[in-house]
């Protein structure tokens, strides 16, 4: 039984993953994706690179199509959601993007309140004091508030980021490779953040990376994506033991590096989850 | 769709706008020196040509003849012997040489039909086509003249009475001034469009942007209406500072019912950016798309060129291009000054072109959003 069936009688997730396919040509990279995530749970979605985990938040984002399968948030299939109920649900929807996605030519302030000034339709004052407050939660002034992106370091630009996500209160967090590119401590003080951020927020959260020891921080539950479906699903303490050898070659990638190198011929073993 | 969404995307797009000093660079340019520059260096008309006359007969009428060659049409003439003729011609100081023959006017008050020769260098074209004209009118001019003098009957059976209606002194600056305002509406108005979706495309602030409680129509509306108003507001300085103020050139017709149509016009080129924009993966990729789609909406428009002189087929394809339609409401409109009772078929193919166009745009907006992302 997989551990999403072993959920399967708890309460209705708040996102449910069932049968997602998405392929580009003949590259099958995802291959009937299920995974459920509960309200206010805290998931880690880890994979190599090129597993497809970009691609799995964008068609849950609804930025890209997928061939088959769907996607539902507390219940209703994102695709049958009319435009109305699209804009709410992206009200109550806060996105980190890996390179931050932040506009040059808007100050950080404008930035961190551009769903609020333009989905919420808040006044700039008011807006302009939530980010303030949202800034603060990640360890910036207000100061930082009126320079432009180009004026900040990498870090800070992702706290930017953070900040923008977390401004209208979401229910929803998706934060695609938060780390990428930092240093482990400027790594670890972007991790903090975020875990701040979820528990003052109580959102359901998905967080995508490829950083292991990142994921054992902020991760309440972690899935392993490889060969296009969830190969291992559970909480975050048992990741280590799955004795599966590709969720190995993930959690601990330089072990697995050795044993390559040696040249293993270890089968993986069970624990692999069918659709 | 809400309209306060577009209105605050299109200010975020003019705020973009305001931050980047290239862009701005290119507006002020593209509406003021390159207007100035179209209209004053760059004649179509005869100007200044230079021409070489071999006087073999150095007769009272051969002197006639190299004397009616004056600025501004031509320089004065060199006057050389037949043996420096092709050497000046290779070396390119020449770009007619007229040749008189000995006894020339001895053979005309003869009756006999004397001929004089015209060498051209045909690889200044404009200047070789227009200006053999010319030199033949004033010979033909200078000799009947000449040949009335001594009793010849050589007053031809019809005068033709020249009125250069609605640009009476076939004055240059009048023509290439607004052809260049033309020109640059519809340039400027497909570059800032598509880059500002590459820009954003480049930066990953698409997927910012599609991920907020906004829609693609709106993201589009934003661009369209924001980019439109910058070109539309710098085409009303260069027509009211540059052609009319510092060029002089006399508008006949009513600038407000020229921007309407040119209102219309942007409506149809900022969608067709929007297009390019989600065509093109890069700024260089979109430089060479424009390329390719600027110059024959220029050329073909019928702008540089009357329509009447092209192929019918290129006739009939360009009714489909939106410059083509603001090219005719433009110069009607400003040189005859036309009114909307005249020009009003072309202010629907505007509006029917330009909403296919931003159809056909969003359609394709839409469908490669997740590709952009």
């Amino acid at each position: 039984m997989s551990p999403a069936d072993d959920r399967a009688n708890g309460p209705p997730p708040k996102l449910r993953i069932r049968g997602l396919r998405k392929a580009f040509d003949r590259n099958i990279v995802l291959d009937g994706v299920d995974l459920d995530i509960q309200a206010g749970d805290n998931l880690v979605l880890l994979g190599a690179s090129g597993s497809g985990k970009s691609v799995l938040v964008k068609c849950i984002l609804g930025l890209m199509r997928p061939d088959a399968g769907s996607v539902l948030v507390d219940g209703r299939d994102v695709r049958d959601l009319t435009s109305e109920e699209r804009d709410r649900l992206m009200r109550k929807t806060g996105v980190l993007f890996q390179n931050g996605a932040l506009f040059d030519s808007l100050p950080v302030w404008r930035n961190v309140s551009f769903g609020l000034l333009h989905g919420n339709g808040l006044s700039a004052t008011r807006a302009k004091q939530v980010a303030i407050d949202k800034l603060a939660a990640v360890g910036l002034g207000a100061d930082v508030a009126d320079l432009y992106p180009a004026a900040l370091s990498g870090g800070m630009q992702k706290r930017v980021a953070l900040a923008r996500a977390i401004a209208a209160d979401p229910e929803m967090l998706f934060l695609d490779d938060p780390t990428a590119g930092l240093d482990p401590i400027l790594t670890t003080i972007i991790d903090q953040f975020i875990l701040r951020s979820l528990e003052a927020l109580g959102a359901t959260a998905l967080t995508i990376t490829q950083d292991v020891d990142s994921a054992r921080h902020i991760a309440d539950r972690i899935a392993v994506l490889h060969g296009g479906r969830i190969l291992w699903e559970g909480p975050a303490g048992e990741v280590d033991r799955t004795g599966n050898q590709h969720v190995n070659a993930i959690v601990r990638p330089s072990i697995a590096a050795k044993r390559i190198g040696q040249g293993s011929s270890e089968r993986p073993e069970g624990s692999y989850r069918t659709p | 769709m809400r309209a306060d969404n577009i209105l605050n995307l299109g200010v975020k797009e003019l705020r973009s706008l305001i931050r980047d000093p290239m862009m701005l660079f290119l507006i002020v340019y593209a509406f003021t020196f390159s207007v100035y520059t179209a209209a004053t260096a760059i004649p179509e008309t005869l100007n200044r040509a230079p021409i070489a006359i071999v006087d073999e007969d150095r007769s009272p009428l051969s002197g006639r003849i190299a004397s009616a060659f004056y600025p501004p049409y031509f320089i004065p003439p060199e006057m050389i012997t037949a043996a420096e003729m092709d050497a000046r011609m290779d070396a390119g100081l020449d770009t007619f040489a007229l040749d008189i023959p000995p006894e020339f006017q001895r053979d005309l008050l003869a009756g006999r039909t004397p001929t004089i020769q015209l060498n051209v260098d045909a690889t200044r074209m404009s200047q070789a086509f227009t200006g053999s004209g010319y030199i033949q009118s004033i010979v033909t001019d200078e000799v009947r003249t000449f040949a009335l003098r001594y009793g010849a009957s050589a007053i031809p059976p019809v005068d033709l009475a020249l009125r250069a209606r609605f640009n009476p002194e076939l004055d240059n600056s009048w023509f290439g001034s607004v052809v260049q305002v033309i020109n640059n509406v519809t340039m400027l108005s497909i570059v800032l469009t598509g880059a500002a979706l590459i820009r954003e495309r480049e930066h990953g602030t698409i997927e910012h942007l599609l991920v907020m409680p906004v829609t693609p129509f709106e993201i589009m509306t934003g661009k369209v209406w924001a980019m439109a108003l910058v070109v539309l507001a710098a085409c009303a300085f260069s027509l009211a500072v540059v052609v009319q103020g510092l060029l002089a050139v006399p508008v006949e017709g009513s600038v407000a019912l020229f921007l309407a149509g040119a209102t219309l016009h942007l409506f149809a080129t900022t969608s067709m950016g929007i297009f390019l924009g989600t065509i093109a993966r890069s700024m260089p990729q979109f430089g060479l798309l424009l390329m390719l789609v600027l110059l024959p909406l220029q050329m073909l428009s019928g702008g540089s060129t009357p329509r009447e002189s092209m192929p019918d087929v290129i006739q009939f394809v360009m009714l489909g291009a939106p410059t083509t339609h603001f090219v005719i409401l433009a110069q009607a409109i400003l040189y005859r000054g036309a009114g909307i009772t005249v020009v009003w078929p072309q202010f629907l193919a505007l509006a029917v072109i330009g909403s296919a166009l931003f159809g056909y745009a969003l359609a394709r907006f839409r469908r490669t959003i997740g590709s952009m992302a």
